[in-house]
């Protein structure tokens, strides 16, 4: 998909020059009023931008001279709120789509998305006798009715309370993995973005500033158990001197406060008693004589919780994003398998800490958890916290 | 105290004069109210305006350029006459052409509100699932708007059955063509027929408030967006 938009918006220029995969989720983030939603809206032609080259699976949606208008495109849309017709009811909703459908895709057959959506019940009711998770389902499949090639969804669970938001999440992720047309997904969660999207385009003052994919690393094999050090690279059990070079890197990581819920202002000793401690196997990723990297596995619990192992890591800011986590994940399954443990699980993991997310999921874990509101973030207030896990006796994926 | 013949020929003429013109007033409102809730043109103020005049004109101010008007000096008369049409002056034709006027805000302005009610979301929602505008008005806007075009309805016939002062400028009274109800009421006062004049009167304020009863019950049903 090709996308090319240049609008004069109240406050800001929006200005986007992008080509996007057909398949996935595509996660859009940003603060209020950076352009997200006036984005979406010029894609699907409801606010004509001034200047635009819109490509759809082929089809031109607008370009210098076109201009297609919104009744012609193959799109599917749900709001933040107010996505139904109020005199129809859930059925109707979705049968007006699926009447005016014009696309030849076969799309989801409607009733294995009704059954997925689990609205069954709420078809013959009128939206304003269901609650709002409800209408937000029915919106959803009333969106895929029409068999779009595209979907966009604009803070679809903003305006639902968290418990609700929750319960939600699951449908769109059995969702996402059902359907193979692209979707675009706006929300100011970065939590919510984490779980469901596979790439985040992220909006400030009209822009696109970056685009990370969290698709998995297509470099680790299955089965494949080498942690792929290149030369030079040495992971080595940690001695009591390497502490010296260790506490720069741990002390920024725990003051910044983002990722690890612990006293943000230990000291040396204390740092030392809990990195070091003799219960646990702690490692660090060395690399010419520099620690760049180091981590500790532990029994999660003691007693009968003791075949599952924990893990703690952490990276020096001046190497983020060169796989060194990755490397030392890897390492310590490897570890925890030799010493007995049967499943590694992290208990505390912040929703916000993006790369932490996506790193864990494209290892293998499971989220099998979630703290609402657990974790108290110094900039986005509080956010949710996730539980990871993973057998370990299963292969990596 | 009964309702001479004189008196049920003049509630037919009424009846048929409010059909009548609500019924045109609804076919060319409907789309003027639709433009008007629509619109962002610079003209839409100006054309609101006039519209609304007729609220606040005194009847006989209208009343009289409209006799101006369809007289043999004004401009429709001379239309007329050119065209071999009889005259509109005195006539219940004249009256129809008085009461589209003076009754058009009566529809317009309901008609409108209700459109502007139902906002830009079940527009779009409609347009997204290939709605073209016509199929979007007729399955979405008609029905959202269903109790304001009702309103409008109702409004606009009891409006025009009231109608005075218009109506005895241009249409002189004469029986079974231009005398309707509210002509019929004063003629009895005038000639001290009060008994007469009561039991139209009376009739009048029932029809009135059975209108508005209906009216109001209908209003509960309001359809809210969601």
């Amino acid at each position: 998909m090709r996308m090319q938009i240049d609008h004069s918006y109240v406050n800001f220029k929006l200005k986007v020059d992008l080509e996007l995969p057909n398949q996935g989720v595509i996660g859009i983030v940003g603060e209020s009023g950076s352009g997200k939603t006036t984005f979406l809206r010029c894609i699907a032609g409801l606010t004509r931008p001034e200047k635009a080259l819109i490509e759809i699976q082929g089809q031109v949606w607008q370009d210098k001279s076109h201009f297609l208008p919104v009744y012609r495109r193959e799109l599917g849309i749900v709001f933040q709120e107010s996505s139904l017709l109020a005199h129809l009811t859930g059925l109707q909703n979705i049968e007006y789509s699926k009447k005016r459908a014009r696309s030849l895709n076969s799309g989801i057959e409607l009733n294995e998305l009704i059954d997925l959506m689990e609205i069954r019940d709420c078809l013959n009711k009128y939206p304003s006798e269901l609650s709002g998770g409800q209408r937000q389902r029915i919106a959803i499949v009333r969106a895929l009715a029409s068999n779009p090639a595209l979907l966009l969804m604009d803070e679809p669970l903003s305006s639902l309370d968290d418990s609700r938001k929750q319960k939600l999440i699951p449908y769109i992720q059995r969702l996402k993995n059902k359907l193979d047309i692209p979707v675009l997904y706006v929300s100011h969660s970065l939590s919510e973005i984490n779980q469901i999207s596979d790439s985040v385009l992220r909006f400030s003052n009209g822009e696109i500033i970056s685009h990370e994919s969290f698709l998995k690393n297509s470099n680790t094999k299955s089965s494949d158990q080498n942690t792929n050090l290149s030369t030079g690279e040495i992971l080595r059990e940690a001695t009591e001197e390497d502490f010296d070079s260790l506490w720069p890197m741990i002390q920024e990581v725990i003051s910044e406060g983002k990722t690890y819920s612990i006293c943000r202002d230990m000291s040396f000793e204390e740092a030392k008693a809990w990195w070091l401690n003799p219960e646990y196997k702690t490692w660090v990723f060395e690399v010419e004589k520099q620690i760049l990297g180091t981590y500790y596995l532990k029994a999660n619990q003691k007693g009968g919780g003791s075949h599952v192992c924990n893990c703690a890591y952490m990276v020096s800011s001046r190497s983020r994003g060169m796989g060194i986590a990755r490397k030392m994940c890897l390492h310590s399954q490897q570890v925890a398998r030799k010493e007995g443990y049967l499943a590694m699980q992290f208990n505390f993991v912040v929703s916000t800490n993006s790369s932490a997310v996506s790193l864990w999921k494209s290892l293998g874990f499971d989220i099998i958890g979630r703290i609402p509101q657990g974790f108290r973030h110094p900039d986005e207030g509080l956010v949710d916290a996730l539980i990871f896990y993973k057998n370990l006796l299963h292969n990596d994926e | 105290m009964s309702l001479s013949s004189e008196d049920i020929q003049a509630i037919v003429l009424s009846l048929k004069l409010a059909t009548v013109v609500t019924s045109l007033l609804l076919v060319f409102g409907i789309p003027v109210a639709w433009w008007l809730s629509q619109s962002k043109s610079p003209w839409k103020t100006l054309i609101q305006s006039l519209l609304a005049l007729p609220l606040v004109l005194p009847p006989t101010v209208l009343g009289f350029y409209l006799l101006l008007l369809m007289g043999p000096d004004g401009w429709l008369g001379k239309l007329f006459q050119m065209t071999g049409l009889p005259s509109l002056s005195f006539t219940f034709w004249g009256l129809v052409f008085a009461s589209l006027i003076f009754s058009a805000p009566f529809v317009i302005q309901p008609l409108q509100n209700s459109f502007e009610a139902i906002g830009k979301r079940p527009l779009e929602l409609a347009a997204s699932a290939g709605a073209n505008p016509l199929d979007s008005f007729l399955t979405v806007v008609f029905p959202l708007a269903k109790p304001g075009i009702l309103t409008a309805t109702i409004l606009g016939f009891i409006h025009t059955i009231g109608e005075f002062g218009v109506v005895l400028m241009i249409g002189g009274s004469i029986p079974g063509e231009t005398r309707v109800v509210s002509v019929q009421i004063y003629e009895h006062v005038e000639a001290l027929q009060y008994s007469a004049a009561h039991a139209l009167s009376l009739s009048m304020v029932i029809f009135s408030f059975a209108t508005l009863l209906v009216l109001n019950s209908l209003q509960k049903k309001r359809y809210t967006l969601f």
